[in-house]
């Protein structure tokens, strides 16, 4: 994401232009959304999750120094509310309705559609069991391709405490997910 | 290199991210060593599997309504923070438990600033689950600028700091295995003693 257009946002907002804000949460509501999902694993709460990220950002926008970039306090409070929500809500997660809306499925097989969606909720399972600076450190790699300094400022952890938990993250879901690759 | 020093830069290897000379050191034990190969084929397999993976997006009405749903949710949030001025048979009441949430505050705030002071260093260790009720309390989603002003941010990295410095210190034992989110009470407690115990001795020789 261009960081200069960002805080040209960011100055237009503080200054009082409320327009800027939409703009800004135009620019970040996919990625935001995407982490969200990947955290959670349950499209219908990550949807409300990413619209709550972004009323935390408006509330406290006006208090951002820049002392780290946007897009890391952005990351850092998207993966912090999702964390809280998943503590909160882990028992539900784990009972849960199926989504109303499923994955496109692109194969005419309902084999394989099956397998496919049993390998989803295998790996939704996995994720969801890890502990959870491992899941954040995960998604924020795996999904997001952040590079360890910038998932090491996300966390407040150095790079090589993140790299362990990445490491830890993959150790544990090669054995939750042995049985999909024989 | 031991097989164990090599198994932790596998994930790195597979992405591509280790500097030539790490890259070079992890092919050739790989060559000769057909554990860590193993190992590394498990790895590869597991990310084969998680590529596999569907992806999910949302439908594009969702995307068209974002901005307008998030507005309206700032305007609901800020009409349910409006005070509504209390009739004054209540006031007495009101003015009795802002005077002791205060003092709450007030204790609350000193209970905290002793645990920084504690020990002749500039900072004593908290255990991860002691230093992630601090977490939760910074990023709390309620009234976060009242609770910003009870743990500071150098407050926090002062906390960082010590996790990491008792996260390295496990890592140099060997602790592989589990990480320090993962450990008991007890576990983190005796670690916490060994490692203050090694670090007075290294003081005092």
């Amino acid at each position: 994401m261009d960081e200069e257009i960002t805080q040209e946002l960011i100055r237009r907002f503080k200054q009082g232009e409320e327009k800027a804000f939409n703009e800004l949460v135009s620019l970040y509501k996919k990625g935001i959304f995407n982490l969200v999902f990947r955290m959670v694993r349950n499209q219908e709460d990550a949807m409300d999750l990413a619209q709550e990220v972004f009323v935390k950002v408006y509330h406290s926008l006006k208090d951002f120094r820049g002392e780290s970039s946007f897009s890391t306090w952005l990351h850092r409070i998207a993966v912090n509310l999702s964390l809280n929500f998943t503590q909160r809500d882990r028992f539900r997660s784990f009972i849960s309705l199926p989504d109303l809306t499923q994955p496109i499925l692109s194969s005419n097989s309902p084999l394989k559609d099956y397998e496919k969606k049993e390998l989803d909720k295998a790996i939704d399972q996995a994720v969801l069991s890890l502990p959870k600076k491992q899941k954040a450190v995960f998604v924020l790699r795996h999904y997001q391709e952040l590079q360890y300094s910038e998932i090491a400022e996300v966390m407040g952890k150095s790079e090589g405490a993140v790299k362990a938990n990445y490491f830890q993250a993959i150790k544990k879901l090669r054995k939750s997910l042995a049985h999909f690759g024989e | 290199m031991r097989c164990e020093d090599i198994r932790f830069k596998l994930v790195d290897y597979f992405e591509n991210t280790l500097s030539p000379e790490e890259r070079k050191l992890v092919q050739n034990h790989l060559d000769t060593c057909s554990r860590c190969q193993k190992e590394y084929e498990e790895i590869v397999s597991t990310f084969e599997i998680l590529k596999k993976e569907s992806l999910i997006e949302p439908e594009e009405i969702y995307w068209t309504n974002f901005v307008p749903a998030v507005r309206s949710r700032i305007e609901k949030k800020e009409e349910t923070g409006v005070v509504i001025i209390p009739k004054w048979k209540f006031a007495g009441g009101i003015v009795t438990f802002f005077l002791i949430l205060l003092l709450g505050i007030f204790l609350f705030r000193n209970d905290r600033k002793v645990m920084f002071k504690s020990g002749t260093e500039s900072y004593t260790y908290l255990l991860p689950a002691e230093d992630e009720k601090i977490e939760e309390l910074f990023y709390a989603e309620e009234d976060e600028s009242s609770l910003r002003s009870l743990i500071t941010e150098a407050d926090r990295k002062k906390l960082v700091l010590a996790e990491e410095e008792l996260e390295e210190y496990y890592w140099e034992k060997g602790g592989k295995e589990k990480s320090l989110e993962e450990l008991d009470i007890k576990q983190l407690e005796d670690l916490k003693k060994t490692l203050e115990k090694e670090k007075f001795k290294k003081e005092i020789l």
